[in-house]
């Protein structure tokens, strides 16, 4: 292994998503993944575009933007854009470098095989979806009060 | 890693990267361009055998050994013993007694006296021609040199003899030039028809030249690799047929599946760069993968004691080798510097052959399967008579001049026999005359025996000749003990004449053996036996390097299966055409009843590796629709029909170049041109389109399972293709594939 694939595997280790993978699983997503660094206004993902690949911030920090409006901030061990992988769709917002930074990219096809062969990944990937969903509820919950 | 830093060299440096192919062709056809001066004629004897340390030992101490170059003199007037003719004759016998490379000239005019009742057995039946044999040192490349100054010698004996050469060195010479010459309009042929084959399947000139480039910059550079190798050892020339249609095939299949994936890629809306990235993180690693198998497959030649086979290994290994680094290297500098130009895939417009069939035989596999195999397995019947034997003059066209000698030697004379087994026995004295009787007896009794040539003389049924000038050879220095020659009825590689030098052998463990059947004795068996070796070694490669790149254990078992099952049927048609003798006429060929004991092992690792070729080139597209679908059925259409019509293409060009190569005047080189032609087509049509499709809808999620702890080792080490992942505001090629 090189040593960007250890510093990979050590920057993994660090991030909720792999907390259930063992050092073997981080490994292999490590041999996968395209480590891309990127600088400040870098598009990491595009709204509209067609999503092929899944992304792991690794350093720096990014913006998430929807119809030019800013809805959110990444931070070092955020992930996106699993859902256009998922559900094939296009991507649903553009998420622009706020930093230089490094994520770790995953193709379609690797992502997808990995969450095949790595159940404590694709365990934990169901409970952040689930999550995330129950977060939109809860949103969509406390608009309809609001408003009611 | 290696095909990441290759791409980001190829598109960075796309310039340099053409400026050093364009500077490698002409440096390539001077260092390359004279190969064929280095290579060997030879190559055909195992250097161990037993017979070839016996015609050492004939040649080291009785200073002859059986004829290896044999001239029929027809007197242009008169009988050949007339008085002219045989002042003629001695002067012509004379001249090839003195000449550089001849330790033995057997003559009527010299052969001594003879009883008057027995008639000279150098001369025909008509007394209008004689036969004069030589005794050639050295290995086949010397003998040829020797052959080719005896020419000119040849030539001034015009006005009272026409002199025809025959022999094992005229024949072999006459066929290496044949196949020379045969190579140069072979490609003269392939040439035309596959630019007009490039064009269809490309649909443009501009990327219809890209394989002719990798096939220029592939050929001329195993050229050079042969070039050098052959200083180190010896190298065939018949490997430069290998060479050409496998560098012209090789170069068609990788930049296809290469520009292919590229128009596809472009097809789907990504930037040239984007696509030329993504095909050579792709395909350029199918190329490569493919390239491995293909190469694992040639190694297994090496296992052979014999130069000629070996030959196409150090061919084999180095045209495949170059072919797939020129892809991967040369093809993305084409690429990125004229892909714009290119055009794209055209989305398929209804459903094309390859899915609908793809979509008939998933629907139903049983029938499909088994119709095929039944098919295929009668095919491969007449594979179970295989008879190897080895070449004789009836290699060569039925008007080339040794050819044309030796129906001479069959249908004119009586008792003349250039192919006896040769007995040596060093502990017999030449004049222990009780000793040398005695195993003139001892071999005369054996079954199929005709005639003992000794110190004594001529001995045979109703024969008796007492021993003249020619005895002589049967005699060397005290203490060297002498050796028999003994004629059989059988013709030199018979089972017959086969069997009659292993009862020889049996005599006594202190005689040696040679002659042309001990060599065909000799030479079968030593096939035979490292066989299963090669068989074994291409197996487990195919099995090792099929599972590291699909992480299945029945996937590559089907491959094998299956590619047996290929051969199987190409053998069964090579031995029902060019043993049994079907078709003989059309294709031009004379059947000796036998199969040359080469070409099918050598027909085995070249089609063996081309098979798995196109099952890399399907499987990947296959794997790579089940990864991203997770649907078996859909994988195998969807992979299919992306794959079809590249392997579909890829096939019948390869296929063009073969049949080209089959045009050969010389039997061997037809038979393999043929062989591989038809092993390419029924893989492509038959197994590739209906068995596997069928095998893999049937074996269903079975297809994909190994062990856990293999599961993972497949995703840690296993070899996958990776298409790069690219950031939407990066669109330079000097920032789009900043990776590491």
């Amino acid at each position: 292994m090189t040593t960007n694939q250890n510093d990979i595997v050590r920057q993994l280790a660090t991030v909720d998503l792999f907390a259930r993978c063992t050092r073997r699983d981080l490994r292999i997503v490590a041999r996968h993944g395209d480590r891309i660094e990127f600088r400040q206004g870098t598009d990491l993902v595009r709204q509209g575009d067609r999503g092929d690949a899944f992304f792991l911030l690794l350093e720096g920090t990014a913006e998430i933007i929807r119809e030019g409006t800013l809805v959110g901030r990444l931070d070092p061990g955020a992930w996106f854009g699993e859902l256009a992988l998922l559900d094939p769709a296009e991507r649903a917002a553009t998420v622009t470098a706020a930093s230089d930074g490094v994520v770790l990219a995953l193709s379609a096809r690797m992502f997808k095989v990995l969450l095949r062969e790595l159940p404590a990944l694709s365990a934990a990937m169901l409970g952040a979806l689930a999550r995330r969903v129950r977060e939109a509820g809860g949103v969509v919950g406390d608009l309809s009060f609001l408003s009611s | 890693m290696m095909m990441r830093g290759l791409t980001r060299a190829a598109l960075r440096r796309h310039r340099l990267v053409l400026a050093g192919a364009f500077v490698a062709v002409p440096v390539l056809a001077l260092a390359g361009g004279p190969v064929r001066h280095s290579l060997s004629v030879g190559g055909f004897v195992a250097p161990q055998a037993e017979s070839t340390r016996a015609f050492a030992h004939l040649d080291e101490v009785f200073a002859t050994a059986a004829p290896n170059q044999v001239i029929v003199a027809t007197a242009t007037q008169g009988d050949v013993l007339d008085g002219t003719n045989t002042a003629a004759g001695l002067q012509l016998v004379g001249a090839l007694g003195t000449a550089d490379g001849v330790i033995d000239v057997v003559s009527p005019w010299t052969i001594g006296e003879l009883p008057d009742d027995v008639a000279n057995p150098l001369v025909s039946h008509e007394g209008d021609k004689a036969v004069i044999a030589l005794r050639l040192a050295g290995d086949e490349d010397d003998q040829r040199a020797t052959v080719e100054e005896l020419g000119q010698l040849y030539d001034d004996q015009g006005e009272t003899f026409t002199l025809t050469p025959t022999g094992a060195a005229e024949v072999s010479r006459e066929a290496a030039e044949q196949a020379e010459a045969d190579l140069l309009r072979a490609e003269l042929i392939a040439a035309p028809l596959t630019l007009v084959g490039l064009l269809l399947v490309f649909r443009g000139w501009r990327a219809a030249a890209i394989p002719l480039v990798v096939a220029l910059l592939t050929v001329l550079a195993t050229f050079t690799v042969l070039r050098a190798l052959a200083s180190l050892t010896t190298v065939s020339v018949f490997a430069l047929n290998l060479t050409t249609a496998l560098g012209l095939g090789l170069s068609i299949d990788y930049s296809l599946l290469l520009v292919a994936r590229f128009r596809e890629e472009r097809g789907a809306g990504r930037s040239v760069e984007a696509a030329v990235a993504r095909a050579v993180g792709t395909a350029g690693r199918t190329v490569v993968f493919s390239a491995l198998t293909v190469s694992l497959s040639l190694l297994a030649l090496l296992v052979f004691p014999f130069p000629y086979l070996r030959s196409f290994a150090y061919a084999g290994i180095a045209v495949v080798a170059v072919a797939a680094a020129v892809t991967v290297v040369v093809v993305p500098a084409l690429l990125v510097r004229y892909g714009h130009r290119l055009g794209h895939e055209r989305p398929p417009t209804g459903i094309g052959f390859w899915t609908a069939q793809a979509q008939r035989v998933t629907r139903h596999p049983w029938p499909w399967a088994l119709a095929v195999t039944a098919l295929l397995l009668a095919a491969g019947l007449p594979f179970r008579t295989l008879a190897p034997g080895r070449i004789d003059d009836r290699v060569l066209p039925a008007g080339a001049d040794a050819r044309r000698g030796a129906d001479a030697l069959r249908s004119d004379f009586y008792l003349v026999n250039f192919t006896p087994i040769s007995v040596i026995t060093p502990w017999i004295s030449p004049t222990d005359d009780e000793a040398v009787s005695a195993m003139e007896v001892v071999l005369l009794s054996l079954p199929g025996v005709h005639r003992v040539d000794s110190v004594h003389g001529f001995s045979g049924t109703g024969l008796s000749i007492p021993p003249t000038a020619y005895s002589e050879r049967f005699r060397a220095g005290p203490g060297d003990g002498t050796w028999f020659n003994v004629i059989s009825w059988h013709e030199p590689d018979s089972s017959e004449a086969r069997q009659l030098v292993e009862r020889i052998r049996h005599l006594d463990s202190r005689i040696e053996v040679t002659g042309t059947t001990a060599v065909v004795v000799d030479s079968v068996d030593a096939v035979a036996r490292r066989a299963p070796l090669a068989i074994g070694i291409v197996a487990v490669t195919t099995l090792l390097v099929l599972f590291a790149m699909t992480g299945s254990l029945l996937l590559p078992l089907k491959a094998l299966a299956l590619n047996m099952l290929s051969l199987t049927a190409t053998f069964g048609a090579l031995v029902w055409v060019f043993q049994q003798g079907h078709l003989a006429g059309p294709l031009g060929i004379t059947t000796t009843g036998q199969l040359d004991v080469f070409t099918p092992i050598l027909m085995f690792c070249v089609a063996f590796g081309l098979s798995m070729d196109y099952e890399v080139f399907i499987l990947a597209r296959i794997q790579e629709a089940r990864d991203l679908t997770g649907d078996d059925k859909q994988a195998v259409v969807c992979g299919l029909a992306r794959s079809g019509r590249l392997v579909t293409a890829a096939a019948v060009l390869m296929a063009i170049v073969f049949l080209s190569i089959a045009t050969s005047g010389v039997a061997i080189v037809k038979l393999f041109g043929l062989g591989l032609a038809l092993a390419v087509l029924i893989d492509a049509f038959l197994i590739r389109a209906t068995l596997m499709p069928a095998f893999i809808r049937l074996a269903g999620r079975a297809n994909w399972w190994a062990p856990g702890p293999l599961r993972r080792a497949h995703l840690r080490y296993g070899l996958w293709e990776t298409e790069p992942v690219e950031l939407p505001s990066r669109s330079t090629p000097d920032t789009e594939l900043d990776t590491a």
